[in-house]
């Protein structure tokens, strides 16, 4: 121990100017952070948050520098560093740098986090379970990376070197995915993948970071890091096969008693939908309109994922996997619901023009509203139990006076499934017309995953609010809608009571044609 | 005795190239150990064998009794080791270093400490990246003397370095010798002849030969026949004959395996010598002449030796 807190003393006195620069960067982030989230969205908010998104990549890039600088003191590749030929314990080594981390690195964190909750309003010790979470995927995604590069590298130059040439090269791969396959294909909302991911990253960087201290074998830790990347894909691969397993497990199939009802509706005119156009070359999204009903008061209905199978007049068929649907979130008296999986392109060519079969599969959540806090909407930040902390904005082109809508923000992670709803008013709000029942706006926002944090340098999530109808068709013109103060604002949250699969089978449908265009598909329906 | 280091078949390769190759060797407590050979002999790679900087692909090494491959930590209590590519904490001041390696030593003699800087004027208060190389070198020998070390293992430390320096740094450390055990590695033959009590000749990563410098040096002779008649080289010389050659009446070799009675033996074998010149050698000529007389019959000499 003594050892240990020797040589932590040594680091903490030969890099006292990293330390501060990581500690000033912090703490204008903090400052800025928790006033940017929550201001108006104006040009002086707008620049706030640029500043504070521009501090949120400044905060790692100080702890990659510290951690970084802390492991090559004692560097652990080569064999002419003066340190290995004295006794030290590698025990302590290890320990020291890890204090040195824990000191400077996740005890300021941790009170930035703490200092932003409390900057947003919200109390930060009844969410440490959540900061604890955060720091977890902060070790498994910034921290131990950071050091077990370090730890496998010469010199700052050639940790830099590494981490510029990783960082290239993820931009690379998402590039070269984004060009195939788009968004087209979304998961299917599991966090095994995630989390599988997660556990290997850590067991890996802690195993590396270990071996180097105590053996110093740079070349076997090498090789452990590089494997990484492979393991990960076969992570998500086996994940990726698991969640299709789990969706039909966890989604039972439901037939008399579903809580919904759909039906084809052939006409996609009705929906004002004639196509559409994606980046992606490989899979092509292909919608299915249908007109639901039977959805219960208090309830909503989600669908999770959706897999469709295609049968053609000459028997051959494909199939895809459970895909994630988009975010469709179906009320009582909601009409129209259009979710889409996407085909491989050359599925697409092969049945094009001959009338189809297609078999739908829909796994779908239904969610229970459980409380709900009706308020008249105040002229300044108000808290809503269970979800977050409110601001009223005046709107990027503010008219004093007036609301343009909401800003709201959660801590540590996006609220609970949450159905937001109000009226606007036409004309601005004046103490003469005040609240009025105009238009309705509503709003979802949350999700029902109940993570404890999510992976972020904030402990403030924004909840982005884009209530419906906030503007006004007048002939030709399109005038902005207010929300007067005083106006009943209703926040409903919702639990997910019951998961289900329904199916759908649709006759002659025809695939959409598309065409190409540079990098755009243009898919017309 | 127990050895302070002995290694058995020590090897170690660099992909195809054999840097140590099956050394068997022992450094007897309290002697002065000189490695010498030619850069690139191996002799930094076997001192990073001995002091778990590398490890090694076949054979074993042990020092102060510990097995090479567990040396770690406070092993290293007792072990001083000075290398000439050695990095220092350039960022510290001398001080600075010193006031954070003393904690390290529960051995370490504060007294010592501040002998020895007086004795290598050291500036305390001056940071290593600005010290010249010699004072560099002075520096890691105070840092590793002063906690009086049982063994002291040096890789080049005389490198490069004037002749005060150099001087100053064989004080230092003929004054540690009485408690100590000294392995140092050197291409230098006149800087350690005058103060190593054994030697050992590593060439391509064998070593040809290890003993005490006075057997070695009583091994020696430069012999120089005059003969009454210009004689051409006798055929079937023996083994240990080195850089035998002939000019006139004169034959000169060198014998690396004097006795007391050659001199009698070169007697019988030259009836018609008129003189035989027997003059001990230095250090220096000594490996010139093995280096010279090629690598064959010097290790036939050190298998014979071995033998």
């Amino acid at each position: 121990m003594n050892q240990t807190l020797h040589i932590f003393k040594k680091d903490a006195r030969r890099f006292w100017i990293e330390i501060l620069l990581s500690l000033a960067i912090t703490a204008a982030f903090v400052f800025l952070e928790g006033r940017a989230r929550l201001s108006n969205e104006d040009t002086q908010g707008q620049t706030m948050r640029a500043l504070a998104n521009l501090l949120a990549t400044l905060v790692p890039v100080s702890w990659w520098v510290l951690i970084a600088r802390a492991i090559l003191a004692e560097r652990l590749v080569g064999d002419t560093q003066f340190w290995i030929t004295r006794p030290y314990g590698w025990r302590n080594l290890l320990a020291a740098k890890a204090l040195f981390v824990v000191v400077f690195l996740y005890v300021p964190f941790s009170i930035a986090l703490c200092a932003l909750l409390l900057q947003a309003g919200f109390t930060p010790h009844a969410y440490m379970g959540g900061i604890l979470f955060n720091l977890l995927l902060l070790t498994g995604a910034i921290i131990l990376p950071l050091a077990a590069i370090a730890s496998v590298t010469s010199s700052f130059a050639r940790t830099t070197l590494t981490m510029l040439g990783i960082f290239l090269g993820f931009i690379i791969l998402a590039s070269i995915i984004g060009f195939a396959f788009g968004t087209s294909v979304t998961g299917i909302g599991s966090h095994v993948g995630a989390d599988t991911c997660l556990a290997l990253a850590l067991v890996i960087f802690s195993t590396v970071i270990g071996l180097q201290y105590a053996l110093r074998r740079a070349w076997i830790s090498r090789t452990m890091l590089l494997t990484l990347p492979l393991l990960l894909v076969g992570a998500l691969y086996f994940a990726g096969k698991y969640d299709q397993a789990r969706v039909d497990r966890d989604y039972p199939l439901v037939q008399g008693d579903a809580p919904i009802q759909l039906t084809y509706s052939p006409d996609p005119r009705s929906y004002g939908s004639t196509g559409f156009q994606v980046s992606a070359h490989v899979m092509i999204p292909v919608s299915f309109h249908l007109i639901e009903s039977g959805v219960g008061e208090g309830y909503a209905v989600m669908p999770d994922a959706i897999r469709g199978e295609i049968t053609a007049p000459d028997g051959s068929h494909w199939s895809s996997d459970w895909q994630g649907s988009e975010r469709y979130r179906l009320l009582p008296g909601d009409l129209y619901f259009s979710p889409r999986f996407s085909i491989p392109i050359d599925v697409l060519t092969k049945y094009q023009g001959v009338p189809l079969k297609v078999h739908l599969s829909l796994a779908l959540t239904q969610a229970q509203a459980e409380r709900t806090t009706t308020l008249a909407l105040p002229p300044e930040r108000f808290s809503v139990p269970g979800f977050g902390v409110c601001v009223p904005q005046s709107g990027w082109l503010p008219i004093p006076g007036q609301i343009m809508g909401i800003n709201c923000v959660a801590a540590l992670r996006e609220p609970p499934l949450t159905y937001i709803s109000t009226r606007w008013s036409d004309a601005p709000c004046t103490a003469a017309n005040g609240p009025e029942a105009g238009a309705l706006g509503t709003a979802w926002v949350g999700s029902l995953d109940r993570q404890p944090a999510e992976f972020g340098i904030s402990s403030i999530a924004d909840v982005s609010v884009n209530l419906s109808n906030n503007q006004n068709q007048n002939g030709s013109k399109q005038e902005l809608r207010y929300l007067c103060a005083g106006t009943p604002v209703t926040f409903t949250q919702f639990t997910a009571v019951r998961r289900m699969q329904i199916r759908l089978d649709i006759q002659d449908f025809y695939l959409p044609r598309y065409s190409v265009t540079g990098n755009m598909i243009t898919v017309t329906e | 005795m127990n050895p302070t280091i002995r290694t058995e078949s020590l090897s170690k390769r660099f992909g195809r190239t054999v840097a140590v190759d099956g050394i068997s060797l022992a450094v007897p407590e309290g002697s002065i150990y000189a490695l010498v050979g030619a850069n690139g002999a191996g002799k930094t790679t076997l001192i990073k064998l001995l002091m778990n900087i590398l490890r090694p692909n076949a054979g074993r090494a042990e020092v102060l009794g510990i097995d090479s491959a567990k040396l770690a930590g406070s092993s290293f209590n007792r072990i001083g080791y000075v290398s000439e590519n050695q990095e220092l904490p350039e960022g510290m001041t001398v001080g600075g270093m010193l006031d954070y390696l003393r904690p390290f030593y529960p051995s370490w003699d504060p007294a010592l400490e501040l002998q020895l800087l007086r004795q290598f004027d050291l500036p305390l208060a001056r940071k290593l990246k600005h010290l010249s190389r010699g004072m560099k070198m002075k520096a890691s020998f105070a840092s590793s003397l002063a906690y009086r070390p049982t063994l002291i293992i040096l890789d080049e430390p005389f490198s490069g370095l004037d002749p005060l320096v150099r001087d100053e740094l064989i004080e230092g450390l003929i004054e540690r010798a009485p408690e100590t055990t000294i392995f140092l590695s050197s291409h230098d033959l006149a800087e350690i002849e005058s103060f190593s009590s054994h030697v050992g000749y590593l060439q391509q990563g064998r070593l040809l030969f290890s003993e005490e410098m006075s057997t070695l040096s009583n091994r020696f002779r430069d012999v120089t026949i005059t003969l009454s008649e210009p004689s051409p080289l006798p055929t079937e010389l023996p083994a240990t004959w080195l850089e035998a050659q002939t000019s006139d009446c004169v034959l000169h070799f060198v014998d690396s395996d004097f006795k007391q009675d050659s001199p009698r033996e070169l007697a019988g074998r030259f009836p018609s010598a008129r003189d035989i010149a027997l003059e001990p050698m230095t250090l220096r000529q000594i490996f010139l002449a093995i280096a010279k007389s090629g690598r064959g019959s010097a290790i036939s000499i050190a298998q014979e030796k071995e033998a």
